[in-house]
């Protein structure tokens, strides 16, 4: 009985962590009209991204369901209880989602990029 | 004598076998060689992109070179498509390269990424031969591990990133490096040369009545000594040298600065700077100031994570002084408006730290972000805050974290007018300090005019601080 107990109770700590470190996928179709991607950055408006790892040829349809805009995911971690108002949403990124970017080379297929959030400091200082 | 004839074929039958059995183990291990490093390299797990995916190695020709006890094999890299950065000191074309290496049996292999500086010769695609190359090599493992970079100047290779892992690398390099001596009669640039001019004078005191003489008297004899730099060859970089030369003998009031030279060769000078009297006079007079010297000792090759440069522009705006571009590559380039020079020295010294300070920033940030260009992500934010919390604040309230409603600002500025301005009060103080302390005050918040701080001092305190650097620049003449 005890040993019942105690598999359940392992079972329930093993599912809520594998919980945690999984992540929602969320997919950015890339629109070129809006969006840039430079050597290995994206950006949106001056929200940066950098692609981590190799792009993957992959059909359409398979990440359809994923597709999402950035404004949809801000709205989406301002109502999380995390959150907290003095940080910017795109601070919780990493903490909520895995972030790819889909780029489409044809009608149903397009390479997808894995990318994380980063904030870059170029240009110059005027004096 | 058929035996002997016999003895002489069967030895020489078996000289040739031997050759034979030699030769073809030679080649067996060359082309194990070959496969081995076929094997170790892993492209596809390089994290740069343009070599995960645009780059092939030209496999079948080796260029092999041995110098005392260390073998070198080089294959070229070509890309697939080929690709160019801008930038306005690196040459538009990159290069790539595997090298492999084998010292004392031990065999290390390379693969490195090649950034030309403009002003250097193409690469020549091998690492022995770069006595007139300037550039960096971004140097990884085979698995695409980045193990640092290597700076080079003429041949001769600096381990800017002290990665031991680079050490090897860095001294095969140098096996190849020589000094560009000419002549064995001018000594290297390893000491401070001198010769004394000793000029003497005999003055005679000349008594003259209708031109004719009617008496002449000796006084005295005058003798002048000089103290001249004697020529020396370059073991470094010729800029860096003038500049040695000019922080010893040609400083505007006359002093000697002991000690400055060694801090001018941390800083990598462009011709235009180091051939602009002015803007070396007050560098050099600079080097006297410790809170100066502090700054740009932060950039000595040894223990720096970025290069600065100096260089001079003539098409910057008008209203601009001077600017500091955030690196790339590495390298942090400050550089001055040519044609605002004719301002006081002191004011000219005034935008050198206000540079400076803008240089160390972006020197902190890079440590932090690891790479050659300053990129965070969540972690590296997370750990900007722990390293220096200071700018992190700063960055977060003036650019990351810009809420609705409030207007991006410069984070650096907006720093700098909160707790950098008693530095640039100190080192004005020290490279003169005839002046007021208001006129210190006022002329360290050049350049800082759009900042909040600036916005929130009373108007009457603002006009003046305007009337004294007003007042100061008409009352001083200019160093150009």
């Amino acid at each position: 009985m005890k040993a019942n107990v105690l598999i359940f109770l392992l079972s329930l700590i093993t599912l809520q962590a594998a919980g945690q470190i999984s992540k929602e996928k969320k997919v950015i179709l890339f629109n070129s009209a809006t969006m840039t991607l430079q050597k290995n950055i994206f950006t949106v408006e001056k929200t940066t991204f950098k692609y981590i790892g190799k792009k993957k040829k992959t059909s359409f349809d398979s990440i359809k369901k994923s597709l999402s805009n950035l404004e949809t995911i801000n709205n989406e971690i301002v109502k999380r209880k995390e959150y907290n108002k003095s940080k910017k949403p795109d601070f919780y990124y990493s903490d909520f989602y895995d972030l790819y970017f889909f780029v489409k080379t044809n009608k149903d297929s397009g390479d997808l990029y894995h990318v994380e959030r980063v904030w870059i400091v170029d240009g110059k200082t005027i004096n | 004598m058929s035996r002997i004839t016999n003895y002489l074929t069967g030895a020489f039958l078996l000289f040739l076998l031997l050759s034979c059995t030699n030769d073809s183990s030679d080649k067996t291990g060359k082309t194990d060689s070959l496969n081995q490093l076929k094997e170790e390299l892993h492209l596809e797990k390089f994290s740069n992109v343009n070599i995960a995916e645009n780059v092939e190695v030209n496999w079948n020709n080796a260029l092999q070179t041995k110098k005392k006890d260390v073998a070198i094999v080089e294959f070229d890299v070509k890309e697939k498509i080929p690709s160019k950065i801008q930038s306005s000191f690196l040459k538009a074309e990159m290069n790539y390269q595997l090298i492999s290496i084998e010292s004392d049996g031990e065999s290390k292999n390379y693969f490195i990424e090649v950034f030309s500086n403009n002003d250097s010769e193409a690469y020549s695609k091998t690492i022995t031969k770069l006595d007139k190359f300037k550039g960096v090599f971004n140097v990884f493992s085979l698995n695409g591990q980045n193990l640092g970079t290597i700076a080079i100047n003429h041949g001769n290779a600096r381990n800017i990133s002290e990665s031991k892992a680079l050490d090897f690398l860095a001294e095969t390099i140098n096996l190849f490096y020589s000094s560009s001596g000419n002549t064995k009669k001018i000594p290297l640039c390893d000491g401070r040369y001198t010769i004394v001019v000793e000029q003497a004078q005999d003055r005679w005191r000349v008594v003259s009545l209708n031109g004719k003489i009617l008496s002449v008297e000796y006084m005295d004899t005058v003798v002048t000594t000089s103290i001249l730099p004697y020529p020396c060859d370059g073991s470094g970089d010729r800029d860096a040298i003038i500049l040695q030369r000019t922080a010893h003998y040609y400083t505007s009031d006359g002093k000697s600065y002991a000690g400055v030279s060694g801090l001018l060769d941390v800083v990598i000078t462009d011709p235009s700077f180091s051939n602009n009297p002015c803007l070396v006079a007050v560098f050099t007079k600079l080097g006297g100031s410790p809170t100066f010297q502090t700054y740009l000792k932060n950039f000595d090759s040894k223990f720096s994570v970025a290069n600065l440069k100096l260089s001079v522009s003539s098409t910057l705006a008008n209203n601009v002084n001077a600017e500091t571009t955030s690196p790339i590559n590495y390298l942090i380039n400050i550089k001055f408006n040519e044609n605002n020079l004719n301002r006081p020295a002191l004011s000219i010294a005034r935008t050198f730290m206000h540079e400076m300070i803008h240089a160390e920033i972006y020197r902190k940030l890079l440590s932090v972000a690891g790479q050659p260009q300053i990129q965070f992500n969540t972690d590296q934010l997370n750990q900007l805050r722990n390293d220096y919390p200071g700018l992190y604040d700063y960055y977060m309230r003036y650019e990351f974290n810009i809420l609705p409603g409030q207007n991006p600002s410069d984070a650096q500025h907006e720093a700098m007018a909160m707790h950098y301005r008693d530095i640039i009060i100190k080192t004005l103080r020290q490279f003169d300090n005839t002046l007021t302390n208001e006129t210190y005050e006022a002329l360290s918040w050049e350049g800082l005019k759009n900042t909040i701080a600036w916005k929130k001092l009373p108007i009457e305190k603002q006009n003046n601080i305007l009337s004294i650097i007003s007042n100061f620049n008409n009352q001083n003449s200019n160093c150009q």
